[in-house]
């Protein structure tokens, strides 16, 4: 496994703890009637950008040896096309599912903050943005990459 | 360009030349060995640089360790015409 490879489930894994802590969060608030969602949740998801912003120091090239080239250049291009899709899909996707939660929860003439349905928005889409990126580039990486033989 | 088309020779050119590694192969071509590894898989297609780059590690003409084999040959000069 290569470095890129190592970040990528790095990523993979943050994102995913992240977004199953905003959902237990959310619905632990949701039960307890907690009135500002965006305080604990900001909690979870700033935690976790910094971990993925950090990312590159935490694994750190080990030796000068080559470790970006042609193939990752291509692999890393596809895999932003990808995300940048997904976060596309996503917030408008977000976007739909926070407008029907508000108009099935709150009713038609219910109204939600518009700060935190930005927040919600930008942090789905985001999250979704880096998962897709790792998925494609573990799935780029994982096709050629099985032979041990020096 | 379908990846299955371009076959390659690196696997035994490098037992050829006296059982060099794809670490060894990869430092004199300027890639890293996952490349190496993919390329004699048929997974990747290298770029034009990087295919004279390893015909000439290896001091042999593209031709022989590249050889593009496509599933319906292409047409001629003549058959056009």
């Amino acid at each position: 496994m290569n470095r890129w490879q190592k970040i990528a489930w790095f990523n993979l894994i943050v994102t995913t703890i992240c977004f199953i802590a905003c959902f237990i969060l959310s619905m632990a608030m949701q039960f307890k009637r907690v009135a500002t969602p965006p305080t604990p949740l900001s909690l979870v998801i700033i935690p976790s950008l910094i971990l993925i912003a950090l990312s590159k120091l935490i694994f750190r090239k080990k030796s000068k040896q080559l470790d970006f080239d042609e193939r990752d250049r291509q692999i890393h291009k596809k895999s932003q096309y990808v995300g940048l899709w997904a976060f596309a899909i996503s917030t408008v996707l977000a976007m739909t599912v926070e407008i029907m939660i508000c108009f099935f929860a709150v009713g038609p003439r219910g109204a939600l903050p518009y700060p935190l349905v930005l927040l919600l928005t930008i942090c789905a889409g985001g999250g979704v943005w880096i998962a897709a990126e790792s998925i494609s580039i573990l799935i780029q990486y994982g096709r050629g990459d099985n032979d041990e033989s020096k | 360009m379908n990846q299955n088309e371009l076959k390659n020779q690196i696997r035994r050119l490098r037992f050829e030349k006296g059982e060099m590694t794809q670490q060894q192969l990869a430092d004199l071509v300027g890639v890293t060995r996952q490349t190496i590894i993919a390329m004699e898989q048929g997974k990747y297609a290298p770029s034009l640089p990087l295919a004279f780059r390893i015909a000439r590690a290896f001091c042999v003409p593209l031709e022989s360790v590249f050889q593009y084999e496509p599933e319906s040959p292409a047409p001629t000069h003549n058959s056009l015409l």
